[in-house]
C-alpha cells in the first residue's frame, strides 16, 4: 500500500515542529547533522505506519561512526595491521502498548521476510544515500515488529501469566550535541611499539604462543528517538593487550594476558608501564610453570588487590542486570542467564558494612582515569549514580527500558546489544566501600588466624583471576560446561591465575591447576573483613562469558574500585582434564637479539 | 544436501587472467626468506619425528597463503565500504603411515582434517613464523596419528574392493619460484569513478538495493615439502560488480547481476562499458517487475553460454572429481564409464588450469600448481562424447594413479580434486539465429507454444552422494519464453531449472558457434575456490523448470525517500 506522496511531505515536515518546545529543539539540533537529520526525516515518515494494523510508540535510531586501527606483532614481527570505517547501524521499532509489545518474545529478532536493508549507513554523508538505507532499516524493524507482536500474543493467549510487568519504560527528552574529538594515532609508531614489546617473550623460549596487540577505535555515537531525545557523543578507546602461554612441563596448559586501556587513545600509558604488563604476563607462566599442582580446598579465601576488583565486577556486576524470561511457545524452554538477585531487592547481599554505588558520570577516580564513563546509553537514556547497595542490602538493579520487578525506571545502564529486541545492562564504575576496614597486613594475618583455628595446613591468597579470560574458545566451552553443574546460576566462572598457598608461618607458595567450584553471589555474604586499600580494576566487557578477550563486536569500558576481601569459605578443586602430551619436538631456538 | 553451490555472487572475489602482452609471472632465481624459513623448521621437525615419534611422519608439506585485499562498494552515489585487509595463513600437512595406508585413508565420508589455516606474521622474521610451523606440525602430527590408528582398525573391519588402492600418489617435486606482479593501480581513483556509477540505479524507481563494487585481491602461495617442493606462485584477482534486486508485488524477489574480471587492472572495463552494464541490469529488473511468474514447464529451451557452462560445472563436473569415484557415500555417476559414451559425440569436455583467457574474456580458473605442489595441466576428460579421465588430486582412483594437478582447496581444509577452467567444445555448431529458429522448430513438434531462453544464471547446486537424490539445480536470472507464433520474445520471472544429469546430457541437440565465459567461485568440501566455465550456448529437446521457493513478504510499505521530502 501507497501512501499519498502530499500527506507524507506534511507529516515529515511537522514530525519535529511545533506541538512541543522540545520538538523545536530537536529540529534545531539535527538540523546541522547529516546523520541525524536523515534518521529524524526517516523517523518521521516511518511514525505514520500502520499498514499492517499496528502503529509505532517508539523508534529509536542509533549508530557508530567509527574509524579503527589495530595492529598486533609475536616475537617481534607484525601481522599486518588492520584499518577500516565502519557506521553500524541499529534501529528499533515498537508496537502494541508499554504495557505489551514486541520485545521480550523468542520471536522479537526474527524476520521471515527477504531482508534488504544493509546492517551499516554508507560512509558518505549523503542526504537521499544515508534516508534510503533508513528506509529500508525501518521498514523491516516495523514489519517484524508487527509480527512478534502477533506471535508473541498467541503465546500468551494460553497460558496465565506470571510475569505481569509492562514491557517498556519511558525517559524525559533530552539533547546532547557534542563535537566529535579525534586524535592522530601514530600508525608506524604505534606498529614498532608493538614489535618492541612482542620481543619481550623472546627472552622466555619456554613461552609456546605470544601476541601483543594495539587497538584504537575512534568515533561518533549517534542517537535519535521519538521520545524527543537526540545524542551525539564522542566515542573512543585504545586498547594494549598481551596474551601468552605455555605447556608445564607435566603437559598443563597454562596462559596468561594483561589489558591496558584508555578512552582517550592518545593518553595510553608510557612505554615503561607497556613493558611491565608485558613482562608480568611472562614472568607469571614461567612461576607457574615451575609451580606444583595444587589440591582441592575448603575454607577462607582472601582476594587481595586487584584481584577482588575483578571478582566483583565479574560475579556481581553479571547479576546486577536481570534479564526476563523472554515469552515463548507453551512447553518450550529458553535457556536465559539467571540473576540471583532477580526479585531480591530489599535483601541482604553483602556484609551489614559494605555500600556498592555504580557511577558513570565520573570520569576519575583519586586521579586515575576512570573506564565507565558516559553520558547517554545505547537507548538515549541518561544515567546517574546508582546505589546498588546500602549496608549490605541490595537497593537497586542495573536497568535498561525493559521493566524489572522491584525497580521502577531506566536508570541508563543499556550498555550492550542483546537479544530479544532489547539491550543488555552492564557496570560502568562499579565502586565497592566497607565501612569496617583492616589494612592489607591484618587481613592475610586474620586469613592465617583462621587457617590455625579450622586446623588447616594453609590459606588460600588469590592476587590475579583469569578476567578477561585470556583462554581459548575451547577453555571457555570446558569452564561452561562445569558451571552448569555447580550453581551460580549456570554462569561461568573464570579461575584464579595467580593463586597462592599461605602457610601458617607467612610464607606464600604458588599453586597451579585449580578452579572455583562454585563462587555465586551468595558467598558475598560470608565477607569477613575488608582492606583500608582501595584498588581499580580497568576492562572491556563484551558481553560473552568472562568477557573473553576478543570475544563480541561490541565493547564498553568498566572499571571496578574496591578493597581487598576476606572470604569465609570457599571451594577450589582440581581443574581435573587430561593433560595433553608435551611436543614431541624440541621448540625452535629463538634467533632474536635478546 | 547440497554437496556443491557454484556462485559468482557470494564471494566478493573473483579473477582473470592476461593475456599476451601483460606482463607475466617473471621466475627469479632467489630462494624467499619465508621458504629458507619453513624448510628449515620442517627438515628439523622430520629428523626429529622420525628419531622420537611412533607412528613417524614419512612426509611434511607446509604452504603458506598469503592475501591482500582491498575493496571498495558504492550504492546510491554513496560509498557504503571500504576495506582492506592483508593476512598469511599456515597449513600444515603430516602424514604417517605409508602412501600405500595413511591418516588420509578415504573412510566412508569420513572426512580428515588436519589443516588449521593459523595466521602467521607478515613480516619474514624467522623466529615467529618457525614458532608457528613448529606448533602446527605438532598438532597436526597429533591427529594424524590418532586418525591413522582409527582407520587402521576400522578398514580391517570393512570389506570393500579398493584396498589396493595407494592413499598417496607419487609425483616429482617442484621447484619454482615465480614473482607474483604487483600492479600500479590507485583504489582511491575509484570512490568518484564509482560514487558516480552507482548513483544510476536512483533512475530506476523499483530496484531496492543495489551496488556497484571493485575489488582487488593478491595472493602470493608458497609450498614446501620433505618430497623436496620449493614453490612460490600467485595471481592477481581484479573484478567490478553489480547487484540489484526488486521485489515484486506478490513478494517475488528478483535480481540481477553483472561482473568483469580482470587480473591485470587496465584490463577492468572502462566506465562507459560499467554504466551500460548497469543500464542493462536496471532495465532488466524494471522489466521483471512487470513480467509474470514462470509456470513449471517442461519443454525445449537454449541456455545461454554462460547458463550452459553453469549447466556443465553442475551436472558434469562435479561427477568427474576424481575421490568421488573412491567415495562409496558418493553416486558414482561415471566411475564405471571410462572409455564410454556420457556426452553426445559433436561435444568434447576438457578443464585447463593453463589457459588464462578465451578470445573475449579471462578465465578465473587458471593457477600455476595446484595445492599439493603438482603442475597445473590440460586434462582432455571428454574426447568426441567419450569420457576419458577424471580429475585427479594426490588421491589415486582405479586406473589412476597420478595427479593431474587438479589438488585444490581453501587455507583450513584437506585439498581434494577440483575443477578449474571448464571449456565445452562442440562439433555442431550453428550461429545463433539459427539455434533460435530450431528452438522454435522443436517446440513445434512437441506442440509447445514456447521454448525458454535462459539468458542469465547466477549459479547452481548439485547433489553428488548417493543418500541424496542425484540432481541439480541452475538458478536462472533472465528468463524469456520464445513464442512459436511470431510473437515477440517474453521475459518471465521466478523459475529454476531442475534436472537428473544423465538424463539431461542425452537432450542436447546443437550448440552456438560463440562461446560465452561464467566466472565465479565454487564451493565443496574443500571451501571456495576460484573456477571458470565456457561453453557455447545449448539446444535442449527437454528441460524442467520449476517454481523458486519464495517468501511472500511485502515491498517496502512507504515508497524510497526522495530529495524533495522534508525539506
Amino acid at each position: 500500500m501507497r501512501i499519498p506522496l502530499a500527506i507524507l511531505a506534511m507529516l515529515a515536515a511537522a514530525a519535529f515542529a511545533q506541538q512541543d518546545p522540545q520538538d523545536a529543539k530537536v529540529a534545531a539540533a539535527i538540523s546541522s547533522d547529516p546523520v541525524l537529520r536523515a534518521a529524524g526525516e526517516e523517523m518521521a515518515r516511518a511514525r505514520i505506519l500502520r499498514t499492517l494494523g499496528e502503529s509505532i510508540f517508539y523508534i529509536e535510531v542509533s549508530a557508530d561512526d567509527a574509524e579503527t586501527f589495530g595492529v598486533s606483532a609475536t616475537l617481534g614481527s607484525a601481522f599486518a595491521p588492520q584499518k577500516s570505517r565502519m557506521r553500524p547501524l541499529r534501529v528499533a521499532v515498537r508496537v502494541g502498548g508499554t504495557n505489551f509489545d514486541n520485545t521480550n518474545s523468542i520471536y522479537s529478532d526474527y524476520y521471515s521476510g527477504t531482508r534488504y536493508d544493509p546492517d551499516s549507513l554508507p560512509l558518505d554523508n549523503d542526504a537521499l544515500a544515508l534516508r534510503d538505507t533508513l528506509w529500508l532499516s525501518l521498514d523491516r524493524a516495523y514489519k517484524m515488529a508487527v509480527e512478534a507482536l502477533g506471535r508473541k500474543a498467541a503465546a500468551v493467549r494460553g497460558i496465565t501469566a506470571t510475569d505481569t510487568l509492562p514491557d517498556f519504560w519511558d525517559s524525559p527528552g533530552r539533547i546532547l550535541m557534542e563535537e566529535p574529538r579525534k586524535v592522530r594515532i601514530d600508525e608506524d609508531a604505534w606498529t614498532n611499539r608493538v614489535k618492541a614489546l612482542s620481543l619481550v617473550f623472546s627472552r622466555y623460549p619456554e613461552i609456546t604462543s605470544s601476541t601483543v596487540e594495539f587497538e584504537t577505535s575512534q568515533g561518533t555515537f549517534y542517537l535519535l528517538n521519538s521520545l524527543r531525545t537526540v545524542v551525539r557523543t564522542p566515542d573512543r578507546l585504545g586498547m594494549l593487550r598481551i596474551r601468552a602461554s605455555q605447556q608445564a612441563p607435566d603437559g598443563m596448559v597454562l596462559y596468561d594476558g594483561a589489558v591496558v586501556q584508555s578512552l582517550d587513545p592518545s593518553q595510553m600509558p608510557a612505554d615503561a608501564e607497556l613493558r611491565k604488563a608485558t613482562e608480568s604476563v611472562a614472568q607469571n607462566l614461567a612461576g607457574l610453570a615451575k609451580a606444583p599442582i595444587g589440591e582441592a580446598y575448603a575454607g577462607p579465601v582472601l582476594f587481595s588487590g586487584a584481584a577482588s576488583a575483578q571478582i566483583f565486577g565479574e560475579v556481581m556486576g553479571a547479576h546486577l542486570s536481570v534479564m526476563r524470561r523472554p515469552v515463548s511457545d507453551p512447553g518450550r524452554p529458553v535457556p536465559v542467564p539467571v540473576s540471583e538477585f532477580d526479585g531480591r531487592i530489599g535483601m541482604r547481599v553483602l556484609p551489614e558494612w559494605m555500600d556498592m554505588v555504580d557511577d558513570p558520570t565520573l570520569k576519575e577516580y583519586n586521579k586515575a582515569p576512570l573506564l565507565g564513563h558516559y553520558e547517554a546509553d545505547l537507548e538515549g537514556v541518561f544515567p546517574g549514580p546508582v546505589t546498588l547497595v546500602e549496608k549490605g542490602n541490595l537497593k537497586a538493579l542495573l536497568t535498561t527500558r525493559q521493566p524489572v520487578r522491584g525497580m521502577t525506571g531506566a536508570n541508563g545502564r543499556a550498555r550492550l546489544p542483546g537479544l530479544f529486541g532489547l539491550k543488555t545492562a552492564r557496570i560502568s564504575n562499579l565502586f565497592v566501600k566497607a565501612q569496617k576496614t583492616e589494612t592489607d597486613e591484618q587481613l592475610k594475618a586474620r586469613l592465617i588466624d583462621m587457617v590455625k583455628q579450622q586446623g588447616k595446613p594453609y590459606g588460600m591468597l588469590v592476587r590475579k583471576m583469569d578476567f578477561p579470560s585470556a583462554g581459548t574458545v575451547d577453555e571457555l566451552r570446558r569452564i561452561s560446561g562445569r558451571a552448569g553443574r555447580s550453581g551460580g546460576g549456570g554462569r561461568p566462572v573464570s579461575s584464579p591465575v595467580l593463586l597462592y598457598r599461605v602457610y601458617p608461618d607467612g610464607r606464600e607458595e604458588l599453586v597451579r591447576g585449580l578452579r572455583f567450584r562454585s563462587l555465586t553471589t551468595r558467598n558475598f555474604r560470608d565477607i569477613v573483613a575488608a582492606g583500608a586499600q582501595e584498588y581499580q580494576f580497568d576492562f572491556m566487557d563484551n558481553g560473552a562469558p568472562l568477557a573473553l578477550m576478543g570475544a563480541g563486536n561490541y565493547i564498553v569500558g568498566c572499571s571496578v574500585v574496591a578493597p581487598s576481601v576476606l572470604f569465609e569459605e570457599l571451594e577450589l578443586e582440581a581443574a581435573g582434564e587430561d593433560l595433553p602430551k608435551p611436543p614431541v619436538v624440541a621448540p625452535p631456538a629463538l634467533t632474536a637479539p635478546k | 544436501m547440497r554437496a556443491s553451490v557454484l556462485t559468482a555472487k557470494a564471494i566478493l572475489f573473483t579473477s582473470v587472467a592476461m593475456m599476451t602482452g601483460a606482463a607475466p609471472p617473471q621466475k627469479t632465481p632467489p630462494q624467499p626468506p619465508l621458504i629458507d624459513t619453513l624448510v628449515r623448521e620442517l627438515d628439523r621437525n622430520l629428523a626429529e619425528f622420525k628419531a622420537k615419534a611412533d607412528p613417524a611422519p614419512y612426509f611434511i608439506a607446509y604452504s603458506v597463503t598469503e592475501e591482500e585485499s582491498d575493496g571498495i562498494s558504492a550504492r546510491l552515489g554513496a560509498v557504503t565500504a571500504r576495506g582492506r585487509s592483508q593476512r598469511r595463513l599456515l597449513d600444515c600437512s603430516v602424514r604417517v603411515g605409508s602412501p600405500q595406508f595413511d591418516n588420509y585413508h578415504m573412510l566412508e565420508g569420513d572426512r580428515p582434517r588436519f589443516a588449521a589455516a593459523t595466521p602467521i606474521p607478515v613480516e619474514d622474521s624467522p623466529d615467529a613464523i618457525a614458532r608457528a610451523a613448529w606448533r602446527e606440525t605438532d598438532r597436526a602430527w597429533r591427529a594424524a596419528s590418532q586418525r591413522l590408528m582409527r582407520v587402521k582398525s576400522s578398514a580391517q573391519l570393512r570389506t570393500g574392493n579398493d584396498k589396493s588402492l595407494a592413499d598417496f600418489s607419487t609425483e616429482k617435486p617442484a621447484t619454482d619460484i615465480q614473482t607474483v606482479p604487483r600492479y600500479k593501480f590507485s583504489m582511491d581513483d575509484w570512490a568518484p569513478r564509482l560514487r558516480k556509477l552507482s548513483a544510476a540505479f536512483g533512475d530506476y524507481s523499483g530496484v531496492i538495493n543495489s551496488s556497484v563494487s571493485l575489488t582487488w585481491r593478491r595472493e602470493v602461495k608458497t609450498y614446501v615439502s620433505s618430497e623436496g617442493s620449493r614453490l612460490q606462485h600467485g595471481r592477481n584477482f581484479y573484478r567490478v560488480m553489480i547487484t540489484a534486486n526488486a521485489k515484486a508485488y506478490d513478494g517475488n524477489d528478483l535480481s540481477v547481476m553483472e561482473s568483469f574480471e580482470a587480473e591485470d587492472p587496465s584490463r577492468l572495463p572502462k566506465d562507459d562499458a560499467i554504466a551500460a552494464a548497469i543500464k542493462k541490469a536496471g532495465a532488466d529488473l524494471t522489466q521483471m517487475l512487470k513480467a509474470p511468474p514462470a509456470d513449471p514447464y517442461v519443454g525445449p529451451a537454449i541456455l545461454s553460454g554462460r547458463a550452459a557452462g553453469v549447466f556443465f560445472h553442475e551436472i558434469f563436473g562435479h561427477r568427474v572429481e576424481g575421490h568421488r569415484q573412491r567415495d562409496e557415500t558418493e553416486g558414482q555417476t561415471f566411475s564405471a564409464s571410462v572409455g564410454k559414451s556420457v556426452l553426445p559425440e559433436f561435444l568434447s569436455v576438457t578443464f585447463d588450469p593453463t589457459r588464462k583467457s578465451t578470445e573475449t574474456t579471462d578465465l578465473n580458473g587458471w593457477y600455476t600448481y595446484d595445492d599439493e605442489g603438482v603442475a597445473a595441466r590440460r586434462v582432455g576428460l571428454v574426447d568426441k562424447g567419450i569420457l576419458r579421465t577424471f580429475l585427479m588430486s594426490r588421491t589415486p582412483i582405479a586406473g589412476f594413479p597420478e595427479s593431474n594437478g587438479h589438488g585444490r582447496r581453501q587455507p583450513g581444509l584437506e585439498v581434494v580434486a577440483r575443477q578449474s577452467n571448464l571449456i565445452v567444445e562442440s562439433s555442431k555448431q550453428v550461429s545463433d539465429a539459427e539455434l533460435r529458429k530450431m528452438l522454435i522448430a522443436e517446440a513445434m513438434r512437441q506442440n509447445k507454444p514456447y521454448g525458454l531462453y535462459f539468458e542469465q544464471v547466477t549459479g547452481g547446486y548439485t547433489t553428488t552422494r548417493r543418500a541424496g537424490l542425484q540432481a541439480f539445480t541452475v538458478i536462472p536470472l533472465v528468463v524469456y519464453r520464445v513464442y512459436t507464433d511470431g510473437r515477440p520474445d517474453e521475459m518471465v520471472r521466478g523459475a529454476d531449472i531442475v534436472g537428473t544429469p544423465l538424463a539431461s546430457f542425452g537432450k542436447i541437440l546443437a550448440t552456438s558457434n560463440r562461446a560465452e565465459v561464467f566466472n565465479g567461485y565454487c564451493g565443496a568440501e574443500s571451501g571456495s575456490v576460484p573456477v571458470s566455465a565456457a561453453s557455447p550456448a545449448l539446444l535442449v529437446s527437454e528441460i524442467e523448470i520449476q517454481r523458486k521457493p519464495e517468501t511472500k513478504d511485502m515491498p517496502p510499505l512507504l515508497p524510497r525517500p526522495r530529495a524533495e521530502v522534508g525539506r
